[in-house]
């Protein structure tokens, strides 16, 4: 169960406050000074995330044709921009989209979510979320909120398929690992690469807007015709397989459009408004958030998803999330080109190996030269180590994008509870 | 020679360079001793020759058998299009010979394989026919599924769908008699057909087929394959089942917007497919998966769990979509049935999701039920300001029973019907007095009649004739009071 029960104290409070009359100045003072440790927090925890980012980029581009990618001290000492290099035994950062790094930018989002709310209510006169800003505002925030629900399980959906894909790069693993290895088991290795490869081709193209039957159908026969299946009955779902993504959210459902309607008329407050500005830091979060969870886990139709939503560049709290927007849009727009399956740093890379491997199946000749073998050897370790990431951090990555998606419905039900004692202290009492 | 290691080997090669450079430089030999070692050394070198010899006979027999077996698998995948599909004896051969395949690369393994040696070739072959029959088997496999799927969807949906066939209508928002009337006595029906239900997904008689197939893939280390394909074809089945019970995929959002009616009779579907899907698909499913591969440890479990994880999620995902909804006071009944459901599922969902592996989809299914429950409640403990919100500006025509009466004496009959589940839901962990809870229903019901009450005193006062007043205050006390007394169990009593 996830640890959040705690949030119980905020309903309390709120109850407490509307019985006691707090002028409005000293409110204000409070508010300002709530206000302002949010948007402190915010940019140091984005920023962490950022500098997570920079002080690795040099060691993870030297290295990721190498199979050592992992000596964190090291790349933190190499890089010219780690002027930080004093901690001695930094915690290894996580690379930019790599699995650790989306466990962190979720652990960000639930820490400032819970703050947000604090913000939200505590020292607040409920009667403010009647007017306007909020009577306007926090129903557009449980709006946005609903649609990032639908992207949660969409996401998690999206990891199952990739914890499929692992399983299958597993198998060709466990033949390459053999000694010693013969053709047989390098024969083995390249049909669960191509079963991997093709399913990453079909679910993340073809999965826009076909139902799940025909889909199934349609897919079991291009794998028939692209593997060669060895004669096999198309009836026989030699492409069992394949999994379906439709059963996450209904079939005209779109993550790009998804996001699109999120970040659309997210506007930031004109200046001095500080009961608004809360609001927008959060909308901006949310939005961020799972704009970054669909760009890296394969998720239903997201064409179109580079043209990101715009933060005003003079928010000092927004640097660090404009920092990484930036810099995952680029990553984006070279996905585009090359078509890859989703920007998860560990999926890019397996990719990219499984590819090389079935290379390497395909012009597989016995005896292997030394430096063939060599460099097989190389490829099968890299493969090791990214399947051991995926191993240990899928599922708890699932388990927090479900621990996300909880506490949204947990909020919004919290909000929605106090403009409910709103509305019935306003209504006249009939008896 | 097998029993020595290379460095032996280069003692024995420096020694014999040693020896025979001696043995150059002299021409006679003439000690004894000499002549004895050298005895023994052509003795050593005849024992070695013989051990080769073995050893080559021993490689030679191991071809010859793998030819032979070799020669079975290829033809008879190529005599056959299904090997299962033929006699028995032939499916027998076939696993034989496969049989032997494996236990011949693995005699191999133990053998030293020097690079470009016979038994390295031969090991190598094993390898390549092993994947070959391995890949086949695959096939064989999603095959024999495929085909032996038992298709029961007519059975199994007229079996439980007795509850169905009534779609009432919910014409207004306050529901009339006849409707909870309707709602009461389909509970009943539902109740029936809670009974333990396996049945065989797939003709019984090809399970040990399929667990023939798997005990081979096992034992050659083709696990992997073979959970993938079985796997990857229930993964397709389960998808179909849920078309079956007509399960449509919505995104929350979609929810959120329905239309009351229609929401109303997903709800109900959702009800059945959720209980048959986990009670009795899945309860089948696991009998069949223990069945294949019971023997292999937790395996049976995370295939289940792997298979059959997407569509539970799916039905999951519409029960949370449901109770965020809006809290209104039609919706409570739809969460009351949902919660009453689900909360008759956690046993099998316990079975089913075990242990760390299943953490995931029990955690779902607890936050569900969860908030299905802490939705009814609020609803339930909402209904008296439902009710003494309930003002009206004219006096009701001719002094008769107001709707509202009608409304919360409906509901309170109702609520007979819920009497555990409310009272388990309103027993709040906060409550420390036990006493409260075991009759919190009576004690909401008793406010609620009171909260009631006060509503009609204040709309009896609209009258401006002080008899009407009267009539029409005697005119609803007395409904209240005959249907009250017409009930068996009122939950109004309840101690």
């Amino acid at each position: 169960m996830p640890a959040t029960d705690n949030q119980g104290s905020f309903l309390n409070r709120i109850s407490i406050r509307r019985n006691q009359f707090i002028p409005i100045e000293t409110c204000n003072d409070q508010e300002q000074e709530n206000l302002d440790l949010l948007q402190r927090h915010v940019a140091d925890r984005f920023a962490d995330l950022l500098y997570i980012h920079s002080s690795t980029t040099t060691a993870a581009v030297t290295n990721s044709n190498s199979n050592e990618h992992s000596s964190a001290t090291a790349a933190a000492t190499d890089s010219p921009s780690a002027t930080h290099d004093t901690h001695t035994h930094p915690p290894s950062p996580p690379q930019l989209l790599s699995i650790s790094w989306f466990r962190n930018l979720l652990d960000t989002y639930l820490c400032c979510e819970a703050e947000f709310k604090a913000v939200l209510v505590s020292g607040r006169d409920p009667s403010q979320f009647s007017r306007p800003p909020l009577d306007r505002l926090i129903p557009d925030f449980l709006e946005r909120s609903i649609k990032a629900l639908d992207i949660c399980n969409a996401v998690t959906h999206g990891i199952d398929l990739v914890q499929h894909w692992q399983k299958l790069a597993q198998i060709a693993l466990t033949a390459l690992n053999q000694t010693p290895l013969g053709e047989g088991q390098v024969r083995r290795a390249r049909k669960a690469l191509n079963t991997l490869l093709t399913s990453m081709v079909f679910d993340d193209k073809e999965n826009a807007n076909s139902n799940f039957h025909g889909r199934w159908t349609e897919r079991t026969r291009s794998f028939g015709r692209r593997v060669g299946g060895g004669g096999g009955n198309n009836k026989d779902r030699t492409g069992g397989n394949f999994r379906s993504l439709s059963w996450s959210v209904a079939k005209s459902w779109s993550a790009s459009k998804q996001i699109q309607t999120m970040s659309a008329n997210l506007a930031a407050p004109r200046g001095g408004e500080t009961t608004a500005l809360p609001v927008y830091i959060m909308n901006t979060i949310v939005v961020f958030v799972m704009w970054a969870l669909v760009a890296a886990i394969p998720c239903q139709e997201r064409n179109g998803l580079a043209t990101h939503f715009q933060v005003p560049r003079n928010l000092s709290w927004a640097q660090p999330i404009i920092g990484l927007q930036e810099k995952i849009g680029e990553e984006w727009k070279k996905k585009e080109k090359k078509g890859t399956v989703g920007l998860l740093d560990e999926l890019q890379r397996m990719e990219k190996v499984a590819h090389s491997l079935v290379e390497f199946a395909d012009t597989f000749v016995f005896p292997m030269e030394e430096e063939k073998e060599a460099e097989l050897a190389a490829q099968v370790a890299e493969l090791a180590e990214i399947c051991q990431k995926m191993e240990e951090g899928l599922g708890p990555l699932q388990q927090q994008v479900r621990e996300v998606f909880h506490r949204i419905v947990r909020s919004r039900a919290e909000v929605l509870d106090v403009l409910d004692q709103i509305t019935k202290m306003s209504a006249p009492v009939p008896y | 020679m097998a029993g020595i290691p290379d460095g032996g080997e280069h003692h024995v090669i420096a020694a014999v360079h040693h020896l025979v450079k001696a043995l150059e430089a002299t021409k006679i030999l003439s000690d004894d001793n000499v002549m004895r070692t050298l005895a023994d050394l052509d003795t050593h070198l005849s024992k070695m020759i013989r051990l080769n010899e073995a050893e080559a006979e021993n490689i030679r027999e191991i071809e010859t058998r793998l030819m032979s077996a070799q020669h079975t698998i290829m033809s008879l995948h190529s005599n056959h299009s299904r090997i299962w599909d033929s006699t028995c004896v032939i499916v027998l051969e076939y696993l034989q010979a496969v049989a032997e395949v494996q236990r011949l690369a693995e005699t191999l393994q133990n053998m030293p394989l020097q690079r470009s040696s016979r038994s390295k070739e031969l090991f190598d072959q094993a390898h390549s026919i092993l994947q070959m029959a391995m890949a086949r088997l695959q096939e064989e496999l999603i095959h024999i599924l495929v085909q032996n799927k038992q298709r029961f969807a007519h059975e199994c949906v007229s079996l439980l769908s007795c509850e169905q066939n009534p779609i009432y209508e919910e014409e207004s928002v306050v529901p009339n008699e006849d409707e909870l009337f309707e709602n009461a006595s389909q509970r009943e029906s539902s109740s029936i057909e809670t009974e333990e239900y396996v049945m065989d997904l797939i003709h019984p008689d090809v399970i040990p087929h399929i667990k023939s197939i798997a005990d081979v893939m096992f034992a050659s280390g083709y696990d992997q394959e073979f959970c993938q394909a079985f796997c990857g074809f229930w993964r397709g089945t389960f998808a179909e089942y849920l078309t079956i019970l007509d399960v449509k995929q919505f995104s929350i959002e979609d929810v959120l917007q329905m239309e009351w009616k229609y929401l109303n009779s997903r709800i109900r579907m959702w009800r059945h497919a959720i209980k048959s899907i986990i009670s009795i698909y899945l309860a089948s499913a696991k009998r069949l998966f223990n069945q294949v591969l019971g023997e292999h440890g937790h395996i049976s479990s995370a295939c289940l769990i792997e298979a059959s994880k997407a569509p539970i999620l799916c039905l999951l995902n519409f029960g949370q979509a449901v109770s965020i909804g809006p809290h209104k006071p039609e919706w409570l009944y739809c969460l009351l049935d949902m919660y009453e459901v689900l909360a008759a599922l956690v046993p099998d969902v316990d079975a089913l999701f075990p242990e760390e592996i299943g953490s995931l989809v029990r955690v779902e299914f607890y936050e569900l039920l969860r908030r299905l429950g802490d939705s009814a409640t609020v609803i339930f403990k909402e209904l008296g300001n439902h009710v003494a919100s309930c003002s009206s500006t004219t006096p009701f025509p001719n002094g008769g029973i107001h709707p509202l009466t009608k409304y919360v004496i409906n509901y309170i009959m109702c609520f007979a019907e819920y009497g555990d589940t409310l009272n388990l839901l309103l027993q709040a962990p906060d409550t420390v007095n036990s006493d409260v809870g075991q009759n919190a229903v009576a004690t909401h019901l008793q406010s609620l009649t009171l909260i009631l009450e006060a509503n009609l005193h204040e709309k009896s006062n609209l009258y401006k004739e002080s008899p009407l007043r009267h009539i029409f205050l005697m005119n609803n006390i007395h409904y209240m009071v005959q249907k009250i007394w017409g009930l068996k169990n009122c939950p109004l009593l309840w101690r």
